[in-house]
């Protein structure tokens, strides 16, 4: 079976927020979007990146491992979904051990959300809300076959963080050649080539 | 569309550890069935208050408490639950609970069982719904049990009073044909339509609400509802025939309620109805973050957050995050990142997500794909 997934290229995300809107009209989070848009760094760079769930495959879903009721299921076909309400006892451990920061936790409701890929929609073959709004395709829906035949670029499905690798079932697309974003590695990269802060300039 | 839950490979509980939960979860099952069975025997005064036409009932609760110990020991035998039942059973014995949280546990046995204000955060209708079910199948429980087992009996005294035997002991007595009477013995009734209100509303949902129309597992939803509606529909049917029908069909009636909550009581461990025994662990979880992490529950508690490292933000207490980070290694995985960076388990959901940000374009600098 073919299995159709988000791609993920923050390299086009223009900051619209048209995913967080459409992911709004979800049925199984009526008004609240799973999807968050981030400023990457903000002060520095205008570059924002969308984040979805990216429904771990190995590990298999770490927020549902440190679930103690079991409330977090996974479809057969991989897509991690969110809390079941009935189970859900409210004690975060899914949010903060999720390592890319996706869970969102309802205090008064008791009750943990997150995305689910518009299991809605997906399973009938349409695409999730996200993708359908995105105007520059920075979240885009499809088979890795489908992808390689039309868009640039290597999806990558495995983040490094330090010693553990979590493989993916949404990819993120980086250059040809990479076979995974090594967060400790790039992050390195990235405060030693760091620019001084400069302070506004006011007349 | 069916949902399961899958292990992750190279899960860390060894096999042999596995196999020592499911033993310990075989004896104490077995336990619990010996001394319920002992109980009924005792209680009904070596049965002979015990009514055999209400075997089937005994005989499926006795079970049924089996199969949920079973599956509850096993349950606390995974890492996240038992470290937390753990920590919940020693916090609740501790000096600092008694002294800082005494109102913790009723408040919580109110907001999250018996009132369960949290539902109602969710939707009103939702809350609605839940409490008639939850007080419908709680209350017909209490009523049903003692009666099945033989604890309670009641016996006519003539000329009209009705005697109540609890234990084979002597109780109150009551005149027949008041109103109390006709409460007491209709009780199951009320239960019933409660149930009845609560069901429909169910149904109702969970036939026009688009994302529960998609989400929704036959066999995990709606099976219960039917059976709940099944049970509750032939308990008023008993009544019907005595009242109305001069006792026609009673015996066919009689039996398709003892076939159907029967087999609601077998279903209890393995289905939906297992939060019933799964739910009240809340209880625990606040408990644990309130006394040993001084997370905010209810108005009044201290609070002891921790903060993110890269922003500041609050986050949960260092406890709750060295508590996480040791769950996680139970199950084979580590998110330490490096010294300078510390482990992700430190940083809040945001930062977790800009740090990989800034990877990204650290690696992909200005190119546009």
């Amino acid at each position: 079976m073919e299995i159709k997934t988000l791609f993920v290229d923050a390299t086009r995300c223009i900051g619209c927020r048209a995913c967080e809107a459409g992911c709004r009209e979800c049925d199984s989070h009526k008004g609240e979007s799973m999807v968050m848009v981030d400023f990457v760094d903000r002060g520095f760079s205008v570059a924002t990146q969308p984040t979805v769930c990216m429904h771990c495959e190995d590990p298999v879903a770490p927020c549902a491992q440190v679930c103690p009721a079991q409330a977090i299921l996974i479809s057969p076909e991989g897509v991690v979904q969110q809390a079941d309400p009935s189970r859900c006892i409210g004690c975060q451990n899914c949010v903060f051990a999720c390592p890319f920061g996706v869970p969102k936790f309802d205090v008064e409701a008791r009750l943990m959300k997150k995305c689910n890929l518009c299991y809605d929609r997906t399973v009938q073959g349409l695409q999730p809300w996200c993708a359908q709004a995105c105007p520059t395709d920075a979240l885009w829906y499809g088979t890795f076959e489908e992808f390689a035949a039309r868009r640039n670029g290597s999806p990558v499905s495995c983040t490094g963080f330090g010693e553990m690798d979590v493989h993916t079932r949404v990819y993120q697309v980086m250059p040809a050649g990479t076979e995974k974003l090594d967060l400790v590695a790039l992050l390195s990269e990235a405060a030693e080539g760091r620019p001084v802060r400069e302070e506004a300039w006011v007349l | 569309m069916a949902v399961s839950i899958r292990r992750a490979p190279g899960l860390s509980r060894s096999r042999q550890s596995q196999r020592q939960s499911e033993w310990l979860a075989w004896v104490l099952s077995a336990l619990t069935v010996v001394l319920l069975a002992l109980l009924i025997y005792v209680g009904s005064r070596e049965l002979r208050d015990f009514d055999s036409a209400l075997v089937g009932y005994a005989v499926g609760t006795v079970f049924a408490a089996g199969a949920v110990v079973y599956r509850y020991t096993l349950w606390l035998s995974r890492p996240p639950t038992g470290r937390y039942f753990r920590a919940g059973v020693r916090g609740f014995f501790s000096w600092r609970n008694f002294r800082r949280y005494t109102l913790l546990v009723p408040v919580a046995l109110w907001t999250d069982i018996f009132a369960q204000t949290f539902i109602l955060k969710r939707s009103f209708v939702r809350w609605l719904m839940h409490m008639c079910i939850f007080w419908g199948v709680l209350l017909s429980l209490a009523i049903t049990i003692p009666l099945t087992f033989g604890w309670i009996r009641f016996t006519l005294e003539p000329p009209l009073d009705y005697r109540l035997w609890v234990f084979g002991f002597e109780t109150v007595s009551f005149p027949l044909e008041t109103v109390l009477s006709w409460v007491i013995f209709h009780a199951l009734d009320f239960t019933a339509v409660i149930l009845l209100v609560g069901v429909g509303i169910a149904f109702w949902r969970r036939s026009t609400d688009a994302g529960l129309l998609t989400t929704q597992r036959f066999g995990w939803d709606v099976m219960p509802l039917v059976l709940l509606a099944a049970i509750a529909i032939t308990g008023l049917a008993l009544t019907a025939s005595s009242v109305f029908w001069h006792g026609a069909y009673y015996w066919f009636i009689s039996l398709t309620h003892q076939a159907v909550v029967v087999t609601w009581l077998l279903l209890l461990p393995f289905g939906k109805f297992f939060h019933i025994v799964e739910r009240p662990a809340t209880i625990g979880v606040t408990l644990y973050q309130a006394v040993n992490q001084g997370m905010e529950h209810y108005p009044g508690a201290r609070r002891d957050a921790g903060a993110c490292r890269r922003c500041g933000q609050e986050l949960p207490s260092p406890q709750f995050v060295a508590d996480l980070q040791a769950t996680l290694s139970d199950l084979g995985q580590s998110y330490a990142l490096s010294p300078a960076l510390g482990a992700l388990q430190e940083y809040c959901p945001a930062c977790k997500r800009q740090l990989r940000g800034r990877a990204y374009f650290e690696r992909m600098g200005k190119q546009f794909l």
